[in-house]
């Protein structure tokens, strides 16, 4: 069952990938897409970044996305987690690398899967 | 008919509201969009004709020749962007 998320709160990329295959031998690869928030936009500076919703919408929209993935592949599972709100604050330290948009564990044919 | 309206984003903030409830005469989305611009100010401004909004009805996203129906949820937002 393909797993969807939107939530505020940042995530370990690392983990969900891990989760993905975790009790499972049938898994034979796990690909992912990690969007990050950067500091820059078109030239601009950026200090923070909001990402605003359409509750409703935004569910049906990702779904729509999990289900074009699986037509295209033969994905073993999914998992996508967009994060909405403040998804990056000016604190040096982890100022850009809080992941801002993960996608899918899915698994392709014959014994692969993935994280987008 | 009734429509519910939402406006997200720069919409939201330049209009200064992110709902509200209309009556409408005309029958598309196109219309809407005409019947919010004749408010002038802000409105034609943003909504005015190769500015760049997108519009979902009952949340997906359609043309502006889309028909709207009774009590229908309209929402109004610029385009996504990332990367």
């Amino acid at each position: 069952m393909p797993t969807i998320r939107i939530q505020t709160e940042a995530f370990d990329s690392g983990a969900e990938m891990a989760a993905i295959s975790r009790n499972r031998t049938d898994i034979g690869a796990v690909a992912s897409f990690v969007g990050l928030a950067r500091d820059m936009n078109h030239g601009d500076d950026v200090r923070a970044m909001v990402l605003e919703h359409y509750p409703g919408m935004t569910e049906k929209v990702l779904a729509g996305l999990v289900d074009e993935a699986r037509s295209r592949w033969a994905l073993l599972d999914v998992t996508l987690i967009h994060r909405v709100g403040a998804c990056c604050r000016a604190t040096p330290s982890c100022w850009w690398r809080w992941p801002a948009l993960t996608v899918a564990k899915l698994s392709p044919p014959a014994n692969s899967s993935w994280i987008i | 008919m009734t429509l519910r309206i939402l406006y997200f984003a720069r919409l939201l903030e330049r209009f200064g509201q992110h709902e509200e409830t209309l009556d409408f005469a005309g029958s598309t989305a196109a219309d809407l969009i005409a019947q919010l611009r004749a408010r002038g100010g802000v409105w034609a401004e943003e909504l005015a004709a190769g500015r760049a909004f997108r519009v979902a009805v009952n949340q997906n996203l359609v043309a502006f020749d889309a028909a709207l129906t009774e009590n229908a949820e309209v929402a109004i937002f610029p385009p996504v962007t990332g990367g």
